[in-house]
């Protein structure tokens, strides 16, 4: 694996190895970012977050080969701590026009207006926070359990049973009628 | 597929629709550019340490002062350790020190014990804190971050430890891990370890800890081989001095002289690569290796880090498939009115993507064979003469459709002439070589 040499470069303070690797997952790191934040600009704020925890603490992974889930493990923290934020602020947010947001060519994405998203949407918003998260981690994102247990900060048992319960409450949801799927 | 599955797919496949914008790389390679570098290897402590190896040479006839010795397990550490270093643990062979802080957020961090051989130091550690140890932004829990061991003519950096793969108990109160640092000297009776560590309120302090040493329960190293093999290429030599295998790990040490620039040698990415350890028929693995280059005659010193070489040994040879080399190639390529050209230089391929113009000067974007073809060694020629590279900007990885992949850079030149062609003057590239050498096992 080449890239796996590029981690060591990178653990030696090598930037332009560092970016290489983050840039040819871009788009994996930045879907992640976005299912989490929802809009560009905050996605490529988390990644720039990202890019300086893992450079800043790259010489702490022991294991290379598990860069990238240790990066993304880092990118869903740094989105989990923006949000955190965001929504502390969500008063000032809230006086802001919201079409000011959703016209800016920057933030405008077919993903956020599509039909599909918005029946996923009200879909998962069926279960809870928790299994919400561990079940697009899951199926969305393609993370392992392992992986999961590690963004979502709980033991790997923890992270089946709320994928599983929540899968099955989904289940019990689309089958009793209430979506149209 | 039922519809909470197909309903799962669809949102999948919306978000695969979802791309990385433009702007994304920039703002990355900013916020990089804004973080001042990483800490980088002390340098000038070769002489240093050269010196002491000497002295202990001297002193110790090379032979680490090694009686057998069967003390205390480690007592915890199973799930943190590999499987070679739990064998030397459950033999007893590790030491235990049993030294603690407490900090003031009620985190105590404890030394529980160490391994030591003439290759490496590994220290045992536990954070404990009975309110319970919570994740750090980053998501970790380990709060410790080892930067040195220092002691009696020892000053050995931090070679790589746990991170998220360590244990912690069930109810998250304490967290075990180690760390692994360059040899300690034979004469060292006390080791101190320099650390950072985050507090629990998130604040970050350096401290140290120190613990007593007794060298007289080192591992006995498996071999201590002195060699005298040299090899020549076409740009210098590489001549093998010795090995060593303990228990933890194997090191082969050596000098390359160079014959004219060092670089020749540096430039080549995973340089060492090519240079395999086998024992008893099956390779080892391989670790990381160091090249640094001496200030002094063109010399690079080497170091290359195997895993532990398995036990009974009955064979071990160390074979060498590959080693950096250097060709002048000096030749001008021509940009034409089609921007994507493909040139063939040495059996590699070099595509030039795309030639731009900016206000200050030329940006020239290649695609070429990931990392054989290294951009120094490349300007651009122009109606009053040859441009030497400014900069360069990583680009894209490029997997084709038939598996090929290519890696992108791009090139910047400050020139306010028009960009006639691309002139490589050299390139750097691994040779392939068949040579094997049998290390005597007494």
């Amino acid at each position: 694996m080449r890239w796996v040499r590029l981690v060591k470069k990178a653990k030696k303070g090598d930037k332009e190895a560092l970016l290489h690797l983050v840039l040819s997952e871009k788009n994996a790191y930045y879907r992640l970012a976005y299912s989490y934040m929802g809009n560009a600009n905050d996605a490529m704020d988390a990644m720039e977050d990202m890019i300086v925890k893992v450079y800043e603490n790259i010489g702490k992974l022991q294991d290379d080969p598990a860069f990238y889930s240790w990066s993304k493990t880092i990118l869903a923290n740094s989105c989990k701590r923006m949000l955190d934020k965001q929504s502390k602020l969500i008063l000032v947010d809230d006086w802001q026009p919201e079409h000011e947001r959703i016209d800016d060519p920057a933030t405008r994405d077919p993903y956020k207006t599509s039909d599909g998203q918005l029946d996923m949407q009200s879909l998962l918003l069926q279960v809870n926070e928790h299994q919400r998260e561990a079940i697009r981690l899951k199926y969305v994102h393609d993370f392992d359990y392992q992986t999961i247990a590690d963004v979502t900060n709980v033991p790997v048992g923890t992270v089946k049973s709320r994928i599983f319960q929540g899968l099955k409450k989904l289940r019990e949801y689309c089958k009793g009628g209430g979506i149209d799927g | 597929m039922d519809k909470t599955e197909l309903h799962l797919a669809e949102e999948k496949k919306l978000l695969e629709s979802v791309e990385a914008p433009e702007e994304l790389e920039t703002r990355l390679r900013n916020a990089l550019n804004r973080v001042a570098p990483a800490r980088h290897r002390r340098i000038g402590a070769f002489w240093k340490i050269a010196a002491v190896v000497l002295i202990v040479f001297a002193v110790s006839g090379n032979q680490y002062n090694a009686f057998s010795y069967y003390g205390k397990l480690l007592l915890g550490f199973d799930g943190v350790v590999n499987d070679s270093l739990k064998e030397l643990n459950e033999a007893g062979l590790g030491q235990t020190v049993d030294v603690s802080k407490t900090y003031e957020d009620g985190t105590t961090l404890t030394i529980n014990g160490l391994m030591s051989d003439a290759n490496q130091l590994i220290v045992y550690y536990t954070l404990s804190n009975p309110a319970g140890l919570k994740k750090d932004e980053l998501g970790v829990y380990d709060k410790v971050d080892p930067i040195r061991i220092s002691g009696f003519w020892t000053d050995s950096d931090s070679n790589g430890g746990t991170l998220n793969t360590s244990e912690m108990n069930e109810i998250k109160t304490e967290y075990k891990g180690y760390q692994r640092f360059n040899r300690v000297s034979p004469f060292a009776k006390k080791l101190t370890m320099h650390f950072w560590i985050k507090l629990e309120d998130g604040t970050r302090k350096s401290d140290m800890i120190t613990f007593p040493y007794d060298p007289n329960k080192a591992l006995k190293s498996h071999i201590e081989h002195s060699f005298n093999q040299e090899i020549t290429t076409d740009i210098g030599t590489l001549s093998l001095d010795s090995i060593i295998a303990t228990p933890t790990m194997t090191e082969i040490n050596g000098i390359f002289s160079a014959n004219e620039d060092t670089d020749h040698f540096m430039m080549v990415d995973g340089a060492l690569e090519g240079v395999e350890l086998i024992a008893n028929g099956t390779l080892v693995n391989a670790g990381m290796a160091e090249a640094k280059i001496l200030q002094k005659d063109n010399k690079i010193e080497i170091k290359m880090h195997y895993g532990e070489l398995p036990q009974p040994l009955h064979s071990l040879e160390i074979k060498i498939n590959e080693l950096p080399s250097y060709k002048l190639i000096d030749r001008k390529l021509p940009f034409s009115s089609s921007k994507d050209q493909l040139f063939n230089i040495e059996g590699k391929e070099i595509r030039v993507k795309d030639v731009s113009r900016s206000s200050t000067g030329v940006r020239l974007t290649l695609a070429y064979d990931s990392f054989d073809i290294i951009t120094k060694g490349m300007s651009l020629g122009t109606k009053s003469g040859l441009v030497p590279m400014k900069t360069s900007e990583a680009g894209n990885h490029v997997k084709q459709l038939d598996g090929k992949e290519y890696s992108e850079r791009t090139l910047i030149f400050e020139t306010k002439e028009n960009p006639e062609y691309l002139y490589i003057e050299k390139i750097y590239y691994k040779k392939p070589y068949d040579i094997t050498i049998n290390v005597p096992l007494e």
